[in-house]
């Protein structure tokens, strides 16, 4: 196992952008090119912005945690809340279904097509974890 | 935030990052300009802004919905690759414009 970087950041609107410079930070340094982290960077951003509005309906008393790892040259990021959790993981995961008011109902969809790989686990009244894996192109 | 209205249309000029952090307030901002100017024309000019996710991508959606219903235009004005690659993903791309001239 190579790097490591988890953050625990409280639930506020602000800590988005906190989540996406880290994230950025962190796979600097494993051979992305600029596109690629600019990807990550959104990626990134619509899964903490999901844990808050969502998972926490934007209870900034509560705290979603970032966890970035190098595992092997593949970028591993977890985004972690123990909000209200996902009923139908499926259906949330369609480009355009959204539970708030305007809001798009694309972060899944930003989510998988900038990541290799993504995977959704919930339990109502538990939370969430979204796993996303990233490798560089280039290598 | 910087703005000029000229010809019955509100330019605001974006800057920053348009994520969660910066859409909540900015949405209200600029609902109030284009009400205190009287006008449904609205020009975001986001040359300045080097990212934008969904959120960002929503509240520019709700202006568009807004514009809608009024019979007003909106128009989003020069926008680099990385936000410009969002706007396509999103099937956007019908609110950009290279020039930034605003038609009807």
């Amino acid at each position: 196992m190579g790097n490591k970087a988890k953050l625990i950041l409280s639930a506020t609107e602000d800590n988005v952008a906190v989540a996406r410079i880290t994230a950025a930070a962190f796979c600097g340094q494993m051979g992305f090119t600029v596109s690629e982290v600019e990807e990550i960077k959104v990626a990134v951003s619509e899964g903490i912005t999901n844990a808050i509005i969502h998972g926490y309906n934007s209870d900034s008393e509560r705290e979603v945690i970032l966890e970035l790892i190098d595992d092997d040259n593949t970028l591993v990021v977890n985004i972690i809340d123990e909000g209200v959790g996902i009923e139908d993981v499926e259906k949330a995961k369609e480009a355009t279904y959204t539970t708030v008011d305007g809001r798009m109902g694309l972060g899944f969809v930003f989510m998988s097509t900038f990541s290799d790989e993504m995977e959704v686990v919930s339990e109502v009244g538990e939370g969430t974890i979204v796993t996303l894996k990233k490798r560089p192109s280039l290598l | 935030m910087e703005y000029n209205y000229e010809r019955m249309t509100l330019t605001v000029f974006l800057t920053g990052d348009l994520d969660l952090g910066v859409c909540s307030s900015l949405r209200q901002e600029i609902k109030d300009l284009l009400k205190e100017n009287y006008t449904d024309r609205l020009i975001l000019d986001v040359s300045a802004v080097n990212f934008i996710d969904s959120t960002g991508l929503g509240m520019i959606l709700d202006f568009y919905k807004m514009m809608g219903k009024s019979g007003g235009r909106i128009l989003v004005c020069g926008a680099k690759a990385t936000v410009k690659n969002i706007f396509i993903l999103a099937g956007m791309t019908f609110l950009l414009s290279e020039g930034g001239r605003l038609y009807g």
